[in-house]
């Protein structure tokens, strides 16, 4: 572990803390930086086997023009699309600025999922998200070029499919256009590999408000290094682990992804290691750690200059708020590290944040009351504990509507979460539609349901039914997809959901169907095939399947699936929504 | 290692860390659901270290982990 990998703490950044006040667009950051401070050490990827590549920001930029070299030999002009899956790490970071620098719009995608075994399932999402982006180049590494090199001509919309062994150092390069900062910087396709693609469109004024009205919400300085793993295909990865630290100075370190997942401590010891002060991680990684890394692993382990831990982009539970604590207060963690937040792409990332350096508020409400008339009223015991996810940041406005008039609503009153910045998103990609439902008179309807007491945003449930499991979103649909493809389902007669699990500190996947059989046999079988059917293409397990008669199942009067009420009628099996 | 000490501990790690007991050497882990995506990253990085192998990110997937069976086979497969 680290002791023994030797890893050294960075270097001071030179930038100064208010650098990105200036910039108006992101190339324009990025060269700027690069000529003022290229001797600074940027950006270091770190690996499980403790191999560290260091990284200056002259050599960032000599990476980002090998990637942009490649992307105009093969023909990229100004404002064409192209879809980077890349794990998190030096290649990915290279090619995000490479095609931006060629003029070109970056769009960020899911790398393969080690759970779905079925390449063509991964190559028709990735043909989903090269027709909705309209990109005419992809660019993988061997494993993405591997499985969509076998995809059938045509079927990738005529995108052509780049390696990042093709990029290389030296190569001719145009001159860069100033970019427009209106125009659309990036396209994040952050839902998970399953399912319609929604591609999330931000311009560089919004992502560069976004970046200074965070760091000023919590106090960001060019001396905090920055350590993260979360994949950069998600917001919180490409802001909080990557563009975020970059651009405002911050020594930037990197894990890939899979190298946490299989090694947690590493996350721990590479803080430690580096004098880390932020990072980012959804509330299954904090979980995670407190339940899975052994002493042994972390004999020795100082987690005392640790100042900002956000926990973001899924449900922050209280009691895995407390057992991180509880497990690492020993080795210098402080509580008051801990920094509940909520947002979502739409707004680039999280748009409210507990004030950091204060210890996360839970609100301890009763439950019955929250059910049956949305008041989140306090009570002492048994009741729902929610963890605040902290206060409007700088220009933003939040507000709680009630769902069907939209008129404001009362402290404690539970209601549809929705805002207003200067960093909204410019649109979901060749979607208006949709994007007219969530946004009206310049707010954005977030779909999440919460409640405010003063300032501080509690949320409470999703107002649209996502799946949110280890912060990758799932649409119920596509899991109810799969499991009406199996013989025996009674068709369009199965709903999905999310269950908390306090224990994983994440959801889990929940189902009921209907079925026409009803022989003992014959139903152990078809649970089988649904739970297969699932795993082989949607990637998930499901932990609670109950299979019902007909009529088992609650449609709206429209004929709709009606999931909430569905699985109210099992609490037996999935609890109540609120927990049991 | 010997295939059936693998099967044993693989099997001891599956019982006392996931809480998967009793199950059939066939019986599928991943895509029935038994073990989820964080729990199956965490089974092969048990194997690699009982096993005393590398095994690559690329193959942490049901084609080689869905059974005890293949988890052993693939193992000694890789320890060759």
């Amino acid at each position: 572990m680290a002791p023994a990998l030797g890893i050294e703490a960075p270097a001071p950044s030179p930038v100064p803390s208010d650098f990105l006040d200036a910039c108006t667009t992101l190339p324009g950051a990025i060269e700027e930086l690069v000529e003022r401070f290229p001797d600074y050490e940027c950006l270091i990827v770190l690996g499980r086997d403790g191999n560290e590549d260091r990284t200056t920001l002259a050599k960032f930029w000599e990476r980002a023009k090998a990637a942009q070299a490649l992307f105009e030999d093969r023909g990229l002009e100004p404002g064409d699309h192209a879809v980077l899956v890349l794990p998190t790490g030096g290649e990915l970071v290279s090619a995000y600025f490479g095609v931006m620098l060629a003029g070109g719009v970056p769009a960020l995608s899911a790398a393969p999922s080690n759970r779905i075994s079925d390449h063509a399932v991964y190559r028709a999402f990735v043909a989903k998200v090269l027709g909705n982006a309209g990109a005419r180049f992809v660019l993988g590494d061997d494993e993405v070029v591997e499985i969509l090199s076998a995809t059938p001509t045509g079927a990738l919309g005529g995108a052509s499919v780049l390696s990042t062994r093709d990029m290389r150092a030296g190569g001719a390069v145009r001159a860069t256009v100033a970019a427009d900062p209106d125009a659309v910087a990036t396209i994040q396709y952050s839902s998970g590999t399953t399912g319609d693609p929604k591609g999330v469109m931000l311009s560089h004024r919004a992502m560069l408000n976004y970046m200074r009205l965070l760091r000023d919400g919590v106090g960001l300085r060019s001396e905090d290094v920055n350590v993260n793993w979360a994949p950069l295909y998600h917001d919180m990865g490409l802001f909080g682990a990557f563009l975020l630290p970059l651009l405002c100075g911050c020594p930037t370190v990197l894990i890939p992804t899979m190298d946490f997942l299989r090694d947690p401590a590493l996350w721990l010891w590479a803080l430690d290691g580096y004098g880390g002060a932020v990072s980012w991680a959804s509330n299954f990684a904090y979980s995670l750690c407190a339940q899975r890394i052994e002493d042994h692993e972390i004999e020795g382990l100082d987690l005392s200059k640790w100042r900002i831990a956000f926990n973001a982009s899924e449900p922050v539970l209280a009691p895995t708020v407390e057992a991180f604590a509880r497990r690492f207060g020993p080795y210098g963690y402080r509580p008051e590290a801990m920094t509940a937040a909520w947002g979502l792409a739409e707004t680039v990332m999280v748009c409210s944040a507990h004030p950091v350096d204060e210890e996360p508020r839970v609100d301890c409400i009763d439950r019955g009351r929250l059910a049956a008339e949305s008041i989140a009223v306090p009570t002492s015991s048994e009741g729902v504990s929610l963890v605040a996810t902290g206060q409007a940041l700088p220009n933003v406005e939040i507000e709680i509507r009630e769902v069907a008039t939209r008129a404001g609503l009362p402290d404690r009153h539970v209601g549809e979460i929705w805002l207003r910045s200067n960093c909204l998103f410019e649109g979901y990609k060749n979607d208006p539609e949709l994007t007219a439902q969530v946004c009206v008179d310049g707010w954005l309807d977030s779909g999440d349901r919460g409640y405010l007491v003063g300032d501080d945003l509690f949320f409470v449930a999703r107002e649209k039914d996502l799946i949110v499991i280890g912060g990758e979103k799932y649409a119920p649909h596509d899991v109810e997809m799969a499991i009406n493809r199996v013989e025996g389902v009674r068709e369009g007669c199965a709903v999905a959901f999310g269950v908390a699990n306090p224990e994983s500190g994440t959801e889990e996947l929940g189902a009921v169907v209907e079925t026409r059989v009803e022989a003992a046999d014959a139903l152990a079988d078809l649970r089988r095939s649904v739970r297969s059917e699932v795993a082989r293409t949607i990637g998930l397990g499901i932990r609670r399947l109950h299979l019902v008669p007909p009529g088992g199942i609650d449609k709206t009067t429209s004929g709709k699936l009606a999931r909430r009420s569905t699985r109210a009628r099992y609490p037996e099996v999935f609890g109540g929504e609120y927990g049991s | 290692m010997e295939a059936e000490a693998l099967e044993r501990e693989i099997r001891a790690f599956l019982e006392e860390k996931l809480g998967i007991t009793g199950i059939d050497r066939n019986a599928e882990l991943v895509s029935s659901g038994l073990v989820d995506s964080g729990n199956l990253v965490r089974l092969a990085t048990q194997v690699e270290r009982i096993a005393a192998i590398e095994i690559p990110d690329r193959d942490i997937d049901a084609d080689h982990f869905d059974s005890l069976a293949m988890i052993v086979d693939y193992a000694v497969s890789k320890a060759r």
